[in-house]
């Protein structure tokens, strides 16, 4: 069975998107300028060691400007702030609170940090990226697109006359043999599957292709000496590293784009199981909420059924209960007030857990209550059994409560006939009548809806519940603005728990087409095959072709690794880092156990935290490939919205620079005919 | 820097050395050179003694060990005097891929030139190297000969002011290395400096105005080649429709010992392998389908 995509998404986090691209540029700041300081002084100190009598030809190839000198003073006086506050404690900023032990430790977001000390050490990365760009940028500036068009097209040609091309006729495969792979598929599943398979396909086939075409180009070039004339020419060594980037990115695309047009025509002309169909083949656009688990003790956060791995939380079932799971949504979407058919649907995947051995195929009954600002709610009172209630109870002039004035509105509808509490947007007066109603008081509930286990369900909502959200601004509560609108989940079915975490529930706002979301799955893909291609091409300025295939491949199988290397990057492992480890291992002692407090753990604890220091330097090398990866979205049928592409690019950008101009020196210094 | 020197190198010294900085060897050892604009200049030595070193240095493909070089008052290590520079490398260092076309498109393409006039040089330099009925087949099925012809169409592409030849000769038929030695006389005539290096004595001779010979990486000589090889001791005399004869030898001595002279040999001159061998090529083109029949055969067919 494949784990429902909001497991999966909890995992990550909620994608990167505009909001963190400022705390982004400040990282990047800080980690690439850290390299570039070591660079430069590196740099520096060679330049200077060159007697100034040698000669005319090595002072211009290893050219120092002022404004080199400068940009590394700077930094340095910079870097020496930042060490002076961290030697004093001051200026950092606050360390996140340790996670429960035992509870998987999630990465925080990248955002911005204000305080002292992050934006010293990154005005001080500023600065010596500002100083080692120099020369690169210099050079930058002669590049001509002529050229480096002239050097992308032999790659091109180089790539065709070895007519690699054929491949790519294995992206079939999938769909040749379906029918092996696909033997124990559930028909649920089917669509998932056949997209899980496909991108699989795909990526390896585009990721292989373009790492060898791109290892092995530079260092053919120069062992066979072709690239002796090349560069006899009036051409800048960087512009060969650039032609051979994009030529064969522009290759790959091609091939990218011919796989995934005809993977595209496939999918859509498979036979696929139509519940299948009706669950995944789409592209949704959920607006999410945030989840809290209410009750009448302040402090219910909900129940852990004691499963391993379980990220859900549970509330008990029981017409009585108090205990609700709480979405609460603080913004409208625009989409939701004049929908199509003037509902909004909700959708939500839950787990149902059985205390007692009930009737087999038979869901959970479920009470789903949305309420807007307007319509605040309030724990029940110990008498009022399990009924969460309207918190408003100021009368009006008639004397009447919000929830009086709302049920005599009921009442007038069932005389003229309507049912509200049954009608649905099949049914349009009904429907009419529950939006009037939705409208006016800003709440709608959904009595009894048979919910089933792990199985993608949907409600509709009536627009005219976010129509009333809009009315009025939420009043502020504890500093911030209360939600917009809310949704109370109860569970009424004794004996059994519902299990819920937060991306489970969301509104649709709207549901696009399964191929632009493949489309987009494709931009993910192509981001990193510029990460594979690019990082290739760099090493091999350097390196032989074997060896930049096998540093690209353990960059690349790294970056596969972040949540590993994020555990020992912030040392917080069960039982310390591997050093820690060791000695407890060889102390014989239990890893849960507190850690000692002698000299000789401190000096372990030590060796954990440089341990911890040097990975988290290696991070910095390895890409985030997870962050390109849209391959959930797409199989699990949500929109990879246009916002998250936009922060890949940017991280793509981010991340080959660096590697850029590391080729662009490595090359530079190289001499090619020894 | 004089304007006029279109290379010059200040003890250039390269010293090759291994991934550990350990000395392998000295391949050039302080050279001082210049080469003026509009000469022939021959770079001469056996092999390892340093030639393709020099060209690279020059190129800028190597970096001195010590000593600068200059190109066109610019030292070897900047780009753009490469405008102005061809350069056919030692074997045809090309994209064996490529047909012969597409080779000088693709160089023509690194220059700074119009789109129409590369086009049309291209065109003009595959005429000229004989390459007409060849330029659509990609390198890798070309003979040696055809890619050093290829080679120098390349290094000819941006209309060069220096074209450094590195073995323009290797690989080519007694034919093709005379029309190569007009080629680089014809140059000159242009107007252009060339810088060959060759151990191929004669195509030396035959074309350069003056030659530097180098021996493990050290210069040995340097001059006019006219300077370089008189032998102002010796006196030739060449005649015609006389015999060799006892009698026309003692005259001569006689006549010789009167102005102080010795003689010292008289016999009939040969040619050289090259003019025979032209001559056979120039004659069997003349008459297509003739046939060479060793003396003893004609006499087996003729029984
Ligand atoms: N890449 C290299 N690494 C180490 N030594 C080298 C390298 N290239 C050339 N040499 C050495 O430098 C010396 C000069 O070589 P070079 O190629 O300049 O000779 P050359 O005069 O061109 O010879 P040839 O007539 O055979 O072409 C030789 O001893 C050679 O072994
Ligand atoms: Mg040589």
């Amino acid at each position: 069975m494949t784990p429902l995509f909001g497991i999966l998404q909890l995992d990550r986090g909620e994608p990167l998107g505009f909001a963190n691209v400022s705390g982004l540029v400040q990282a990047w700041l800080q980690d690439a300028g850290g390299f570039a300081a070591v660079g430069l002084v590196v740099y520096l100190l060679y330049a200077l060691s060159v007697p100034t009598d040698k000669s005319q030809s090595e002072r211009l190839r290893v050219p120092v400007s002022t404004w080199m000198l400068a940009m590394a003073a700077l930094a340095l006086v910079c870097y020496a702030g930042v060490l002076a506050l961290l030697v004093l404690g001051k200026g950092g900023s606050p360390e996140p609170p340790p996670p429960p032990p035992g509870a998987a430790a999630v990465t925080p977001p990248t955002v911005w940090h204000p305080e002292p000390r992050p934006v010293l050490l990154m005005v001080a990365g500023l600065f010596a990226v500002l100083g080692i760009a120099e020369p690169f940028v210099r050079d930058l500036v002669l590049v001509r697109g002529r050229r480096v068009w002239a050097l992308a097209k032999l790659g091109f040609k180089e790539a065709a006359a070895s007519r690699l091309y054929w491949v790519f006729l294995l992206a079939l495969l999938p769909f040749l043999f379906r029918n092996v792979w696909s033997a124990g598929v559930r028909p649920v599943d089917e669509f998932r599957n056949l997209v899980g398979v496909t991108t699989l396909v795909e990526t390896v086939l585009v990721l292989a292709v373009g790492l060898i075409l791109a290892a092995f180009s530079l260092p053919t070039d120069i062992k066979n000496q072709t690239i002796h004339t090349v560069l006899t020419k009036p051409v800048l060594r960087f512009e060969v590293v650039l032609g051979r980037f994009l030529g064969y990115v522009g290759l790959m695309t091609l091939a990218l784009a011919a796989m995934t047009a005809a993977s595209l025509v496939l999918i859509n002309a498979a036979n696929i199981n139509e519940k299948a169909e009706a669950e995944t083949a789409k592209a949704r656009v959920p607006v999410r909420g945030k989840l809290d688990f209410k009750s009448r003790k302040a402090d219910f956060e909900g129940t852990n059924v004691g499963r391993e791995f379980d990220y859900r939380k549970y509330i008990a079932g029981h017409p009585d209960s108090p205990q609700r799971a709480v979405w609460s949504f603080a913004r409208v979407p625009a989409a939701a007030l004049n929908p199509p058919g003037d509902f909004i649907p909700v959708e939500f995947t839950f787990d149902i857990f059985k205390m007692t051995k009930g009737e087999e195929n038979r869901g959970a009954k479920v009470v789903f209550r949305f309420v807007t600002h307007n319509c605040p709610q309030a724990p029940p009172e110990p008498n009022q059994r399990g009924n969460w209630q309207w918190a408003d109870r100021q009368p009006d002039a008639a004397g009447k409560t919000p929830e009086q004035r709302y049920q005599a509105a009921v009442e007038e509808y069932r005389q003229q006939g309507v049912n509200p509490a049954l009608a649905t947007p099949a049914d349009p007066k009904g429907w009419a009548a529950v939006n009037d109603l939705a409208e006016r008081f800003g709440f709608y509930e959904i009595p009894d809806k048979e919910v089933f286990d792990y199985a993608v369900m949907g409600v509709d909502v009536p627009a005219g519940l976010f129509r009333n959200a809009r009315k009025n601004d939420p009043p502020v509560v504890d500093g911030k603005p209360a939600p917009r609108v809310q949704v109370y989940v109860k569970c009424e079915s004794p004996g059994q728990m519902l299990g819920m975490a937060e991306p489970d529930l969301y509104l649709l706002e709207s549901t696009l087409p399964f191929s632009l979301n493949f489309v987009k799955w494709a931009a993910g893909l192509w981001c990193k095959l510029c990460v594979v291609v690019g990082v290739a091409v760099a090493c091999s300025t350097y390196l032989s072709g074997v060896l930049s295939l096998l540093t690209t491949l353990i960059v690349y199988w790294l970056g596969t690794m972040t949540e590993f290397l994020n555990d020992l990057a912030l040392n917080r492992s069960v039982g310390g880092g591997p050093f820690e480890s060791m000695s407890r291992l060889v102390r014989a002692e239990s890893p849960t156990a507190p850690p000692s407090e002698t000299g000789g753990a401190q000096v372990v604890q030590a060796f954990d935290r440089f341990f911890a220091w040097v990975v988290r330097r290696i991070q910095n090398v390895v890409p985030d490939v997870e962050s390109f990866t849209w391959t959930n979205f797409v199989s699990e049928g949500f929109n990879v919205s246009g916002e998250y592409l936009v922060v890949n690019l940017l991280t793509l950008v981010g991340y080959l620079v660096p590697w850029f101009v590391l080729a662009y020196y490595l090359l530079k210094s190289r001499e090619v005919a020894s | 820097m004089a304007a006029d020197y279109v290379v010059e190198t200040r003890s250039l010294t390269k010293v090759y050395r291994d991934f550990w900085g350990r000395k392998k060897k000295t391949a050039l050892n302080a050279l001082d050179l210049t080469i003026h604009k509009g000469e022939i200049f021959g770079l001469l030595g056996p092999n390892g003694s340093g030639k393709t070193t020099t060209i690279k240095l020059l190129l800028g493909l190597l970096f001195p060990t010590a000593g600068d070089a200059f190109v066109f008052g610019e030292p070897a290590a900047k780009v753009e005097k490469n405008e102005r520079i061809g350069y056919l490398p030692e074997e045809s260092y090309l994209y064996r891929f490529l047909n012969a076309e597409e080779t000088l498109d693709f160089y023509g393409r690194l220059f700074d030139i119009p789109a129409e006039v590369r086009r049309d040089r291209a065109a003009k330099l595959i005429e000229m190297v004989g390459l007409g009925a060849d330029k659509k087949r990609i390198l890798r099925e070309y003979s040696k000969g055809m890619r050093q012809r290829i080679g120098l169409a390349q290094a000819l592409i941006n209309d060069p002011e220096l074209v450094i030849l590195d073995e323009p000769t290797s690989g080519l038929d007694p034919l093709g290395t005379r029309w190569m030695k007009d080629l680089i006389l014809d140059l000159r005539r242009q107007g252009k400096t060339v810088l060959m290096c060759s151990h191929r004595l004669d195509d030396v001779q035959d074309v350069c105005d003056r030659i530097a010979i180098l021996y493990n990486g050290d210069l040995q000589t340097l001059g006019k080649v006219s300077n370089l090889l008189e032998d102002a001791n010796r006196l030739e005399l060449r005649a015609r429709d006389v015999k060799e004869t006892p009698e026309l030898r003692a005259d001569l001595e006689a006549v010789f010992r009167k102005y102080g002279g010795r003689l010292e040999a008289v016999g009939h001159p040969t040619t050289t392998l090259e003019d025979l061998f032209l001559r056979i090529v120039e004659e069997s083109k003349a008459r297509p389908g003739r046939r060479y029949l060793p003396p003893a055969e004609t006499a087996a067919s003729g029984r």
